[in-house]
């Protein structure tokens, strides 16, 4: 599989939501930096057991009903891979 | 007006931006070169410049792969050199909006005397400087941003130099618009980058960025958490640290807008220059 | 050329080569320069300085040689015809950007007004010692074109020529002149601008915009995407793809690319290559020259013609790429070459390696500024 499929795999990108918040990830390109685990004011985070086709164990909103939407997670990750969706403007 | 919530989705950016076929992009884990760029594109939308003008620049080194990756016209030059193709580009076709993006060891030591030129002539070029205290790329080599007793692959018992003060130096020279930020102030970068993207003149926004396996590792900061917890704990705002002693300030980065100025840019002092020229031939 | 030039046209006129070499940029089409003070090219410079903002063009006087030529590379891609001009220890600081130059394929025109050397040298003097390093001084593999003047005339044409080359081939092309030719003042022909050929770079058609550096034509020119029409090309110096992204690990890309770059030049000697012999028909013994011992050559070939000596003489105009295959025959068709330069022997060691051993290869050096005389070659030959 070449690089490009691979990360196009991201179809598969994980998507938490709740009523407010939508956290969308493109896992592929996550390099386990764990930024967004430390940086996150709520802890909404953790790393998950699964890893991308690289071999980075990527995060996962697993307790996502506690985010704020402060979008701390999307700002400071150096790779694209978060997008915090939000209804308020 | 820029604040955290009206920021486009970071995905969104990445898909309009960057050249897909060539993600992922090489930087460490925890780099801060990714964050800075996330920072221009931010900027450069805001702007509402036109993107088939925008053309950027850059030098040897990480933060120098960054034109590589984004979907604009890019000249990728030798080390040190950006500024001095960018003065070529920008003054043969003024319409092309030029931006240098570059690291520390290539904007500042084989760099340095293209840097304080471009500022002195307030070449008309937005200059993005991703510090990160020490030469990536390479393997970790100390820099003259690097400071004084920090290890680096090149000084293994510490720093025995001074470092520069890259935007003190580049506003002496007479810059336009110079500011420095760390990645944690991300409002004030994107807002200060814009108005570097849409200032005459010599525009420099100064990035500190975490470096976490040359710089950090080195240093006893393995993980970029601790960088980003070091980069907030020695970094003080301008207006505090105009109210704090010698002392206190030691060791500190002063962070913040550092100059802020109208002088007329290098493509409108050159016009006079032509202006000036032709009246000469006419009386003659 | 539909805009007035800032000097007389179709018309003779009394100048020192460095000023000639300003105008017939101009009048080639050049609208960017950028350069900094060195003995004897400053006049460059300052012609340029004086005349560029009345075509409005831009003269820019930078930090250092290498920006300079940094300066005039960005120029070039922006879309403007460009040039820079240094004498030898500024061309030795402007190597690496010229690299970067036939690396990216980007049309510009270098100027060295040799002068004395090594290091600091002789300024004021003139010299031919940076032939090996016009032609080999960019590290790595490369070609690129080398011009070699005689006369203020041939400064002004050829300057010229070097801009249409540079354009044809997407190559920075080195003007080769030397102090005495970029100071001497003689009668030049400036012709007017209808009378010259321009020539000027592709540009890309919408379906070569995926892979702007591959082949498309099969003449090892790729179209030259200029910055700001909406092209989004990434221009690099490393060993790049076709599309022109850094592809740095496979052994092939690296290789086809190089080749490329080279054989282009190469494999076009005989449009570039130019040259003038001047009774080498019947002779026995055959000088060969460039830049400003040609013109010493032709009054020697005159001395020995009429002392009944079979000399003949091979006047170079191109220093690189070089006919090897015709230069071999012409060499190898006489007893004796001689090859007057004001070096320690450079082109003379080119000479040398096609000549059979049965030819004789007899080098007239000089140096310290002195110029060989007739004298100096006529010994030389008749020894």
């Amino acid at each position: 599989m070449d690089q490009l499929e691979r990360l196009n795999r991201t179809a598969e990108r994980v998507v938490e939501a709740v009523d407010k918040v939508k956290i969308v990830l493109d896992f592929e390109f996550c390099k386990e930096c764990e930024i967004c685990i430390s940086v996150c004011p709520r802890g909404v985070y953790t790393k998950s057991e699964n890893r991308n086709t690289r071999g980075y164990r990527y995060p996962i909103p697993s307790r996502i009903e506690r985010c704020i939407q402060c979008r701390q997670c999307e700002i400071l990750c150096p790779d694209f891979v978060i997008s915090v969706i939000t209804s308020r403007r | 007006m820029i604040s955290a919530s009206r920021l486009t989705p970071a995905l969104e950016l990445k898909r309009r931006y960057l050249r897909q076929e060539r993600l992922p992009m090489i930087f460490c884990p925890g780099c801060g070169i990714g964050v800075a760029l996330k920072y221009v594109l931010w900027a450069l939308e805001e702007s509402g410049l036109e993107e088939d003008k925008v053309v950027w620049v850059s030098g040897i080194g990480c933060s120098s792969r960054v034109p590589g990756y984004v979907n604009f016209d890019s000249l990728h030059t030798t080390h040190g050199r950006a500024l001095a193709f960018a003065t070529g580009i920008k003054l043969a076709n003024p319409e092309l909006k030029v931006i240098a993006f570059m690291g520390d060891g290539d904007a500042i030591a084989i760099g340095g005397n293209h840097l304080i030129h471009a500022a002195r002539r307030n070449l008309d070029v937005t200059t993005i400087i991703v510090n990160n205290f020490n030469y990536g790329m390479t393997g970790g080599q100390i820099a003259p941003s690097t400071p004084h007793l920090y290890k680096g692959s090149s000084a293994p018992y510490g720093n025995y130099e001074r470092p520069f003060d890259i935007s003190a130096l580049v506003a002496s020279a007479g810059a336009n618009y110079v500011a420095r930020w760390t990645i944690l102030e991300h409002v004030h970068a994107v807002r200060s980058i814009k108005k570097a993207l849409l200032k005459q003149g010599f525009a420099l926004v100064e990035l500190l960025v975490p470096c976490p396996t040359y710089f950090g590792r080195r240093n006893g900061m393995r993980r970029p958490i601790e960088l980003l917890r070091w980069l907030r704990e020695n970094t003080v705002h301008v207006s505090r640290a105009q109210k704090m002693s010698q002392e206190e300030l030691k060791g500190k980065i002063v962070i913040g807008e550092i100059v802020d100025r109208n002088e007329p840019g290098l493509v409108q002092m050159y016009m006079e220059y032509v202006k000036r020229a032709k009246l000469a031939m006419k009386s003659a | 050329m539909p805009e007035k030039l800032p000097f007389p046209c179709g018309v003779y006129d009394f100048i020192h080569g460095d000023e000639a070499i300003a105008r017939a940029a101009i009048m080639a089409g050049c609208r960017f320069f950028a350069g900094y003070p060195i003995t004897p090219a400053s006049e460059i410079l300052e012609v340029m300085s004086l005349l560029m903002p009345l075509v409005d063009g831009v003269i820019i006087q930078m930090e250092d040689e290498l920006a300079s030529l940094a300066a005039a590379i960005g120029a070039s891609w922006a879309g403007v015809k460009s040039m820079t001009a240094t004498s030898s220890p500024g061309f030795t600081l402007m190597l690496e950007n010229l690299g970067y130059a036939i690396m990216t394929e980007t049309p510009v025109v270098v100027v060295n007004v040799q002068r004395s050397g090594p290091s600091t040298g002789q300024p004021t003097m003139p010299s031919q010692g940076d032939i090996l390093q016009a032609i080999w001084g960019v590290h790595g593999d490369h070609s690129l074109i080398v011009l070699s003047p005689s006369t203020v005339e041939e400064a002004f044409n050829m300057t010229i020529r070097a801009f249409n080359l540079a354009e044809r081939y997407r190559v920075p092309v080195v003007l080769l002149t030397d102090g005495e030719i970029g100071h001497l003042r003689e009668k030049v022909y400036i012709p007017f601008p209808e009378e010259v050929v321009i020539e000027s770079r592709k540009t890309p058609k919408s379906n070569e915009l995926k892979a702007p550096f591959k082949d498309w034509h099969g003449d090892g020119i790729p179209p030259m995407p200029v910055f700001g029409r909406g092209y989004r090309v990434h221009v690099t110096g490393l060993t790049h793809d076709e599309k022109g992204y850094p592809e740095t690990t496979n052994p092939l890309v690296h290789e086809r690319l190089v080749k490329r770059l080279v054989e282009k030049i190469e494999r076009n000697v005989r449009e570039i290559f130019t040259y003038k012999q001047i009774l080498a028909d019947d002779a026995k013994v055959l000088m060969v020259a460039h830049g400003i011992t040609a013109r010493v050559s032709i009054e020697a070939l005159e001395h020995l013609r009429k002392k009944g000596i079979r000399a003949g003489l091979l006047k170079l105009d191109v220093l690189w790429p070089l006919d090897f295959a015709l230069l071999e025959q012409v060499v190898n068709s006489v007893e004796r070459i001689v090859v007057p330069e004001m070096n320690l022997g450079q082109l003379y060691h080119l000479i040398k390696e096609i000549a059979s051993p049965s030819v004789e290869v007899v080098l007239v050096s000089r140096l310290g500024g002195e110029i060989p005389t007739p004298t100096d070659i006529v010994e030389a030959v008749l020894k």
